[in-house]
């Protein structure tokens, strides 16, 4: 079984959060407030074309915009197969979590 | 009133340079979706913080992707270039005769050039291995005594050892001495070693001379010792260490003391052996103003050549002046003043082979001029190969247009296609870089041969010559391959496919004047053989002022001692012998030269002149004319007598009709020296020297048949055989064992006058066959550019010869209306060449004191051979064209 690596966690969450505004820009911009870490262009494409070729997300090209200098944007939506790769993930998260002990740091 | 409009401030644009870079980077579809998400971040970033943060991350963003675009881009151009080779492969094989010709041309191209640059490296490498190199000098000696220009390899015999004794800066110093030739013998084994030295024991610490057996400090130190090169003891002693046997060089018992590896080609140091100095008495000569030894200095570190030839300058000051004063009674000032002079140059050791090439040099030296002209002409022909690689692909166009129109319909970019013409030139230039180092290796002993060089294919299998090999060849094909490239990409599909190829590429101006230009050389080329030819032709059968058919020279007939009249009485008395004389040297050899006082001449005023001795039956044997006098006669008191050449007289400044009676003293060291001669008779001018020089003066002295030597001492070394012509053959051998009646250990060793005339004339023989070799090369690879640019016009001109064809013209109309042009093209070549060829060639006739004429008819024929060759050419592919059925032509209209 092959878990997702947490840059794909965070960019198929992004995705998901954005909805229909989910493209390049706008994800950045997003995982840059969350994350508090400067996020490239390259880094943010580069997993989701991976992705895209899992079959996790499908893009579709929108509408040109002026503030862009007239360049259309690419956006991104998830796919059943991206909702239950991230569900697989958070399962698997909640057990390990679930119940955990003391971790005995405070006799030391 | 209006509230007037206040200019919006310029919203900050993102860096263009670097959007830019992204877009070449990206070949993807969605670059401009990720540029646009890059503009609407930098748009965010300029209004939240400042336009420069923003700016900065831009760059930063583009800089950080390159990486993996880089990558990517790698993986699809392996993808794509093993596409290009794969159509490229397949263009080649369908079009084989086209490349077979395009390949062929570089190839050739590529082999002369290479086969040069081995000659410019060999020639640049010589004596570059001795440690260091950069110490060493040889002190050469430039001086002027009585109007003889003298320049030196040589220095005299007390400079090398003053120099250590005297000047801190040389470190050690080692001399050599010619020896000449000598027999040397292991008990019976016997050869003839020619070029021997004397050498100091130090030549092994100055020089790079490793010693294969034997001890450098002590090789050379004990009399009668030798060091022999390797060769020369494997000859004698095979593989054992020959070190401490006996040898016999000339009759005398010497010690083999070391081996020395044998020499390379490329150092201007060559001997088969080396024979240890203290057994030359002159080695401790006194005397600074008598030239004989080789000087080798080492030197302190940062020593330079000026500055040592300053302290030159003081050491002659302080003993060669004394001298002067002893000998002449002059100070050196008015030594000088009088016109002489003398003084010392120290050349770098590795100067020596190109640019101090002087008298009495160990071998003879290379020309700096050749390594020049040589190094411009595989320039030339590289530059003449490629814009022929070039020519030929772009002559190609119709062909090509209509493949590059599909292409491009089916969606090809400009830079894939130019990619594609680029790996097809490169694809070639490989398989003609292949072509020519197989050529260079197969043709390299037949260039060896021809110009008399040892050049080793092995040089450009060196790793780093061979990577600089590969880069050259790709250097090549992107050079040749780049016009055609962007010529080809440039069509547009539409009208290509249309069967409209661009108007307005005729035979441009550049081609024709590639073509003139080839044309020219191949012209002058061919001029240039005939006249060498026609020179060495002349120079062969030249009245040299004696019969030189059918003399035999017998050599080192002092070997015979006493019986040398015996031996030549046995000789006259062979049927097939008509003459035989005894000499000092024969025609075509060196002569020795002597300072006579010829009467009417001033005290001091010594003329210097080639002299030579012979005995009564030389005039007679050689077929020379007596002017004036009477030849020797053995009937005669003679001894005290000479003959002069008419040069001779003029030099001395007689008339040559009052010559006979007047009296020549000749100039010796030593008083008894000194006798006066007197004329017996005057000889017709003959050239007894090649025919570079005009007939020299010369005096032959008188050698009595009882002693077989002059009063001065010269003796007879030769005997010149005059025989009938018939059964040469056998009339040698006859002679042969006579010979061997008389010197048992040794074969009779004989030359033909007329080999040893010719051998004078090996450099001019080698120019003669170089010049044949280059002709050729230019006649082909003119022809390829003729071929190309015929090709092209013919191609463009398909459709006129269509019309003309359908209209009735006749087939030899239509060949004769394309070769028209190039006719013309050819005609002005020959008028270009033909001025430039008669120049250099009349300068290379310069280098002979006699020379042929240039007849006109060789220029015509070299015209007419050039002209020939180029409608063989043309008319190729004319016919090609006219005799196509016009309706495969005008079909597509």
């Amino acid at each position: 079984m092959k878990f997702l690596s947490r840059t794909e966690e965070l960019l198929l969450l992004a995705v998901w959060r954005l909805q229909d505004r989910a493209y390049g820009a706008a994800i950045r911009n997003y995982l840059t407030d969350v994350t508090d870490y400067d996020w490239s262009i390259a880094s943010v494409y580069a997993p989701l074309d991976r992705l895209a070729a899992h079959g996790y997300v499908t893009s579709y090209q929108g509408a040109p915009t002026p503030e862009r200098g007239g360049r259309s944007k690419r956006f991104f939506k998830l796919t059943e197969a991206g909702v239950a790769a991230l569900n697989r993930v958070r399962t698997m998260q909640e057990t390990l979590w679930r119940d955990l002990p003391d971790p005995g740091l405070a006799d030391a | 009133m209006p509230d007037p409009v206040l200019p919006m401030p310029r919203a900050p644009q993102p860096p263009r340079l670097a959007a830019w870079l992204f877009r070449q980077c990206l070949h993807e579809v969605d670059v401009d979706q990720v540029l646009g998400d890059l503009d609407e971040t930098f748009g965010y970033l300029a209004e939240g913080y400042s336009p420069r943060e923003a700016r900065r991350w831009y760059w930063s963003q583009v800089l950080r992707s390159l990486p993996s675009f880089f990558y990517r881009a790698c993986f699809w151009g392996t993808v794509m270039l093993k596409n290009y080779l794969t159509t490229a492969l397949r263009n080649l094989r369908r079009h084989k005769g086209y490349a077979f010709i395009n390949v062929t041309g570089l190839a050739v191209g590529l082999a002369c050039c290479l086969l040069i640059l081995l000659f410019v490296q060999h020639e640049l490498s010589y004596d570059q291995y001795h440690a260091d190199g950069d110490r060493l000098f040889r002190v050469s000696t430039l001086g002027r005594m009585a109007g003889n220009e003298l320049d030196l390899a040589l220095g005299p015999a007390p400079l090398g050892p003053t120099m250590v004794a005297d000047l801190p800066e040389v470190e050690q110093m080692a001399r050599f001495r010619r020896y000449g030739s000598a027999f040397l013998c292991r008990e019976t084994t016997c050869f003839e070693e020619t070029g021997l030295y004397y050498a100091d024991s130090t030549v092994f610490d100055v020089l790079t001379l490793p010693l294969l057996h034997g001890d450098p400090q002590t090789a050379l130190t004990q009399p009668k010792s030798l060091v022999l090169t390797e060769t020369v003891a494997e000859k004698y002693f095979g593989a054992a260490n020959p070190v401490g046997q006996p040898l016999q060089l000339d009759d005398e018992a010497y010690t083999v003391s070391g081996v020395l590896a044998d020499l390379p080609d490329n150092t201007h140091l060559q001997f088969p052996l080396l024979v240890a100095m203290v057994d030359r008495e002159e080695s401790r000569s006194p005397l600074w103003f008598n030239a004989n030894f080789n000087t080798y200095v080492r030197v302190a570190p940062g020593m330079t050549a000026a500055a040592l030839e300053e302290k030159l300058r003081g050491l002659l000051q302080q003993y060669g002046e004394p001298q002067v004063q002893q000998y002449l009674n002059l100070s050196l000032a008015e030594f000088e003043a009088q016109g002489n002079a003398w003084r010392f140059i120290a050349d770098p050791l590795p100067d020596i082979h190109l640019r101090g090439n002087r008298d009495g040099n160990m071998a003879p030296g290379g020309n700096l001029a050749y390594v020049y002209i040589f190094s411009a002409v595989a320039l030339f022909i590289l530059l003449l190969a490629c814009i022929n690689f070039t020519n030929l692909s772009t002559a190609r166009s119709a062909t090509r247009a209509k493949e590059v129109g599909v292409r491009k319909a089916l969606g090809s970019s400009r830079t894939q296609l130019i990619r594609q013409f680029l790996s097809e030139s490169l694809l070639m230039s490989g398989l003609g870089l292949g072509l020519a180092l197989g050529l260079v290796a197969l043709l390299l002993p037949l260039f060896n041969q021809l110009a008399g060089q040892t050049l080793h294919f092995g040089v450009l299998l060196q790793p780093a010559v061979l990577l600089a090999l590969v880069g050259f060849g790709l250097g090549v094909g992107l050079l040749a391959g780049l016009y055609p490239a962007f010529y080809l990409s440039s069509f547009q599909p539409v009208s290509v496919l249309k069967g409209r190829i661009r108007q307005g590429f005729r035979a441009s101006a550049l081609r024709r004047v590639l073509v003139v230009l080839q044309f020219a050389i191949s012209i002058v080329l061919l001029i240039g053989t005939g006249v060498v030819y026609q020179q060495l032709q002349f120079v062969q059968e030249k009245q040299l002022g004696f019969d030189r058919e059918h003399l035999l020279v017998v050599r080192h007939v002092g070997e015979t001692g006493t019986q040398m009249r015996a031996f030549k009485d046995q000789v006259l008395a062979h049927p097939q012998v008509v003459e035989a004389s005894l000499v000092g040297s024969a025609p075509g050899q060196n002569h020795d030269s002597n300072g006579l006082l010829p009467e009417g001449a001033g005290p001091g005023e010594v003329h210097v002149v080639f002299t030579n001795v012979v005995d009564a039956d030389y005039i007679h044997t050689m077929d020379m004319h007596v002017l004036d006098g009477r030849p020797f006669d053995d009937a005669r008191a003679d001894s005290h007598r000479v003959l002069i050449n008419e040069a001779a007289a003029r030099y001395f400044g007689w008339e040559p009709a009052q010559a006979v009676g007047k009296i020549i003293r000749t100039v010796g060291d030593e008083p008894t020296h000194q006798l006066d001669t007197e004329v017996v008779g005057l000889v017709a001018d003959f050239n007894f020297q090649s025919l570079h020089t005009a007939v020299e003066p010369m005096v032959m002295w008188y050698a009595p048949p009882r002693t077989n030597r002059t009063f001065q001492g010269n003796r007879f070394h030769q005997m010149i055989v005059r025989l009938r012509g018939e059964n040469i053959a056998a009339t040698v051998s006859a002679l042969e064992n006579t010979w061997a009646t008389f010197v048992a250990d040794r074969p009779l060793d004989y030359t033909f006058l007329d080999a040893q005339f010719d051998a004078l004339y090996r450099a001019e023989q080698r120019t003669g066959r170089l010049f044949v070799v280059f002709s050729v090369l230019a006649v082909l690879i003119a022809c390829l550019g003729l071929f190309g640019l015929a090709s092209f016009a013919t191609e463009q001109r398909l459709k006129e010869i269509g019309v003309r064809k359908v209209l009735g013209a006749s087939v030899p109309g239509l060949v004769g209306l394309l070769s028209q042009e190039f006719t013309k093209l050819v005609l002005v070549a020959f008028a270009l060449a033909a001025p430039i060829a008669y120049f250099l060639m009349d300068q290379w006739l310069a280098d002979f004191a006699y020379q042929t004429a240039m007849p006109w008819w060789l220029f015509a024929a070299a015209g007419l051979g050039a002209l020939f060759i180029a409608f063989a050419t043309v008319s190729y592919r004319a016919l090609q064209a006219a005799r196509a059925n016009p309706v495969t032509i005008l079909r597509h209209e």
